[in-house]
């Protein structure tokens, strides 16, 4: 895979997430499809191991840098570096597990993977914040009770998978240009 | 050339680290991480940007039908008629009483006002949170707990963190954020009717009225759907007290007593997050803000009001 097309592949898509995710979002409770968790169900459909877990890495850790979690008591934001890593890390290994039984060229397969995959990062996520404010710390995510919002981030994953579809027929046409072409051939 | 033994060797270190930053670490030390945060927004605003203005153009926060800029000028001279008139009465008020306690003479806050104005250039890539972030930064004068309003002295929030150019609001609708005090407007009344108010979730607020009666008649004052409630926090600064709030969309009685109502306040702009732009509102002492300092200084950067 050519690093340089994913770097820019990547910035595309978390510019996407940071600038259109919130105006595609329906209703108040935050449900919205993630850009990024959809190139990286792309390319660990395509990536040779261990590259799907690196990716998953680098977009997790992409995510976490620009998110941005309240604290309590109004002592403003912070950034939390792991939880999107772990989430993704987790997620893409079920992704990488079910690539073997699927029809890899077909848009349908990217969605369902995608929803799949965001399903258990979206819960893993949840779980991560749980655990945190169990054990005390001053964050407020998902307003102080990350359960709350359980089921908004649960819906969020087939909203991510309907634009995996969609995204899908840009990736495709990309996968040369991103050296992922060469390598599912030689699979 | 690094070789795929050592990368191999190497990811579960990664793993670890990130896991024990996640589960294990509190979020006090992990300061450092707020600096890469900054850099990866700063090398990623160059794209998020057009894709925020072209998403709020296309969907933009206020869903009334197109006005002409005449129009909308008048309102939001007049709104800033109103939104003075009630500051000066809320104030007469507390020096009235400042002054029979105390019996001496109350300083007032006169403190002139900076106004910047900031395109919104993302938002957090987890959308729970609700922050905006918009551009204008400590070089441009903006402070934690600078307020940021939208159209018409609409409340948009408070400034939590900022840094250089760039700078994140907590709209004070969202989940995260804190209750706040308010009062209620009801013509012909002197005071109104002071609440809390506690974001719900879906962009509203709810919360008990305080229960008070006209001096003039002595009769019960009464919330209704439509009138207009103000931000009178003195946990807010004080360039923010009277503000826009929003407006009453319901009142209920309350499960723990029948007498006491309960108000669910909404803003009066339509999805408020959605704005394009917003006025940030700090002093204009703030130390070191120079013309020349200032990147967008001129027609980005309003003077003292």
């Amino acid at each position: 895979m050519s690093t340089a097309a994913f770097i820019i592949t990547a910035w595309v898509c978390i510019g996407l997430e940071l600038g259109l995710k919130d105006a595609i979002a329906l209703g108040p409770n935050s449900i919205a499809p993630s850009f990024v968790y959809c190139l990286l169900t792309f390319l660990a459909m395509f990536s040779g191991a261990p590259r799907p877990t690196w990716i998953a890495v680098a977009l997790g850790l992409l995510m976490d840098l620009t998110a941005r979690v309240p604290l309590q008591d109004g002592l403003g934001t912070a950034t939390l570096i792991g939880p999107h890593v772990l989430a993704y890390v987790l997620s893409v290994q079920l992704i990488t597990s079910l690539r073997g039984v699927v029809i890899k060229r077909n848009p349908l397969t990217v969605g369902f993977l995608a929803m799949l995959g965001s399903l258990v990062a979206q819960v893993m996520l949840v779980a991560i914040y749980s655990f945190r404010l169990w054990w005390g710390d001053a964050i407020m995510a998902g307003g102080g009770s990350p359960s709350g919002e359980l089921v908004a981030r649960i819906t969020s994953a087939p909203y991510t998978g309907l634009l995996g579809v969609a995204l899908a027929f840009a990736f495709f046409p990309l996968s040369g240009w991103l050296g992922l072409a060469a390598q599912s051939r030689k699979r | 050339m690094i070789s795929p033994t050592f990368t191999s060797r190497l990811l579960p270190t990664v793993i670890a680290v990130c896991a024990l930053l996640a589960l294990a670490t509190p979020v006090r030390w992990q300061s450092w991480a707020r600096p890469l945060g900054q850099l990866a927004t700063a090398v990623i605003a160059p794209v998020s940007h057009p894709f925020a203005a072209l998403s709020r153009w296309i969907a933009p926060a206020d869903d009334s039908p197109a006005q002409t800029e005449r129009v909308r000028e008048l309102e939001s001279r007049l709104e800033e008629a109103q939104r003075e008139l009630e500051r000066v009465r809320f104030e007469n008020r507390r020096l009235v009483l400042s002054l029979e306690e105390l019996n001496v003479m109350a300083v007032v806050n006169t403190s002139p006002v900076r106004q910047v104005y900031a395109p919104i250039f993302a938002s957090s890539s987890d959308l729970s949170s609700r922050i905006v972030r918009a551009r204008a930064g400590r070089s441009q004068g903006v402070e934690v707990n600078s307020i940021a309003t939208a159209a018409g002295l609409q409340l948009l929030g408070r400034v939590v963190a900022v840094d250089a150019f760039t700078c994140d609001i907590l709209p004070f609708n969202a989940k995260s954020a804190e209750s706040i005090n308010a009062i209620i407007i009801i013509k012909g009344s002197d005071g109104g009717l002071s609440c809390r108010l506690t974001p719900v979730g879906n962009g509203s607020l709810k919360g008990p009225v305080h229960d008070r009666r006209d001096p003039t008649n002595a009769l019960a004052l009464v919330p209704e759907v439509g009138q207009l409630v103000r931000l009178s926090d003195g946990r807010w600064p004080s360039v923010a007290q009277m503000m826009l709030v929003g407006r009453v969309v319901a009142v209920e009685s309350s499960p723990d007593g029948p007498l006491r109502q309960i108000v669910t306040v909404s803003p009066t702009v339509e999805r408020i997050e959605r704005v394009a732009e917003v006025v940030i509102r700090t002093n204009a002492t703030s130390p070191d803000v120079s013309e020349k300092d200032s990147p967008k200084a001129g027609p980005g950067v309003g003077g003292p009001r």
